[in-house]
């Protein structure tokens, strides 16, 4: 082959100088990524690219939860099948409780001339990749902008509210868990109806301004308080694991747990935003949405 | 040049960068990372191949390109890979020339340097974006993949085998 012979005349750039300036192309993306319109769009079209390939990955998988399924014995399949009967039962007559309290209290709202508010129209979705990197905080699903999703959506699975979609392809999306260090979500506890901000810390949830004249226990709900455009209100997001008083703060110190199962979960809802709240801007980013309700 | 350079030119450039859609297939199965921190990453170790036997056509832009799609398909930030996997391409492509001159259990050890070290460079970029310190235990794929290494090479030798035959 001629690769061989005469391959030093082609060689436009030393390796060392080509690694240099690759190094510093690569330095710039870093530091332009999450920031800059253009590159976001570079990456939205090579991962429609790149979506042939995920699709096929994602199907040794899927074949492994089948074969396992199948292989999974009667009586343990016959268990989950009534544990599943009654819990549909349950969840039929709740739904039902819940319709008949939808409609009372849109009657209510009605007569007060309020704005009809809830969960709409969802998509279900699933998760076709997740990051190599144990700190990530970003998933891709398998539903994108044909099916109506739409930048800044939340996302729920089957416990509470697991993040929000930060960028959408034609046939996928990107989501970022809630625990990325720049979400804040406007919260109230159940019990008492207190409202405050809840922030990510990029592995964990914090609730850092919680004064201490209100009143908080160890396994108290936080819910969505619905006070923003993103969150439609009552979505449950965690749990208070512990609790106390500090010296010298006004503020409790507290841990929580988030009730999504933020590594674990596979089926995902995504909902379309809150449009009670009056929003200026028609095509908001989740980001700047995400910082305007905190700062 | 020895036996096996001629070995790998003959194989036609396009299959050279079609062989990289299976392993970043393989990458790209979202397997939970909590019980699959120890496997290697196959791009990186194909990767490395080319560049020892066909250094003029895979190098540090094949790297570049390389990591920019593995950053995309598992959402890591931008660039995070192509710097990683350009850093390996690098060192080993510097001495090329000793380390094809060993057998692939010596060669193994150079490879467990470039591995080991694309991962500290990963470890990095996270430690500054994160401002958090990354997984420990992932050095383990490193050693994984230099352990590898012989059989790798094998697969790869028979699949040029293959090619021949039917050629």
């Amino acid at each position: 082959m001629s690769e061989h012979s005469l391959s030093f005349v082609r060689e436009r750039f030393s390796p060392a100088s080509k690694l240099i300036l690759l190094s510093i192309v690569s330095i710039v993306l870093m530091m332009l990524d999450n920031r800059h319109a253009v590159v976001q769009q570079a990456r939205s079209q090579m991962a429609t690219i790149l979506h042939p390939l995920q699709w096929l990955a994602n199907k040794p998988v899927d074949a492994f939860q089948n074969v396992s399924t199948f292989w999974q014995d009667r009586t343990r399949l016959m268990e989950e099948n009534s544990r599943l009967k009654n819990e549909n039962i349950r969840l039929q007559m709740e739904s039902n409780q819940y319709q008949a309290q939808a409609r009372e209290l849109a009657e209510l709202k009605t007569l007060h001339g309020l704005q009809e508010q809830g969960v709409q129209i969802t998509v279900v979705a699933q998760v076709i990749s997740n990051s190599k990197d144990p700190l990530a905080d970003k998933l891709i699903i398998d539903k994108g902008s044909r099916d109506g999703v739409k930048a800044g959506d939340p996302v729920l699975d089957q416990f509470g509210l697991i993040g929000q979609i930060t960028q959408v392809q034609p046939f996928s999306a990107e989501l970022t868990l809630v625990t990325d260090k720049r979400f804040t979500i406007p919260v109230m506890v159940v019990r008492t109806g207190v409202r405050s901000l809840l922030y990510g810390t990029g592995n964990r949830l914090d609730l850092r301004y919680f004064p201490t004249d209100a009143d908080l226990q160890a396994g108290d709900i936080l819910i969505t308080s619905g006070l923003d455009s993103v969150y439609p209100a009552g979505i449950p997001v965690a749990k208070i694991e512990s609790v106390q008083r500090a010296s010298g703060t006004p503020y409790y110190r507290t841990t929580l747990l988030p009730l999504a199962a933020v590594n674990s979960s596979k089926y995902l809802m995504v909902l379309p935003q809150n449009q009670t709240m009056p929003s200026e801007n028609s095509t908001p980013t989740p980001k700047t949405q995400a910082s305007s309700v905190a700062r | 040049m020895n036996d096996f350079s001629t070995i790998h030119s003959q194989i036609p450039k396009k299959w050279v960068f079609i062989s990289f859609l299976p392993v970043l297939l393989l990458d790209f199965i979202p397997l939970p990372l909590t019980t699959f921190f120890w496997l290697p990453e196959f791009t990186a170790m194909l990767l490395l191949y080319w560049a020892l036997n066909r250094p003029q056509l895979i190098s540090i832009g094949m790297a570049f390109w390389c990591g920019l799609l593995m950053d995309v398909g598992t959402v890591e930030l931008l660039g995070t890979h192509s710097l990683s996997y350009m850093l390996m391409v690098f060192i080993i492509q510097k001495n090329r020339h000793q380390i094809t001159l060993h057998s692939y259990d010596w060669q193994a050890i150079a490879i467990l340097f470039a591995l080991a070290g694309s991962y500290a460079v990963l470890l990095l970029v996270r430690l500054l974006h994160h401002h958090q310190v990354g997984e420990w235990l992932g050095f383990i794929a490193p050693v994984i993949g230099a352990l590898l290494w012989p059989l790798f090479n094998k697969i790869m030798l028979s699949f040029i085998h293959l090619y021949r035959k039917h050629r």
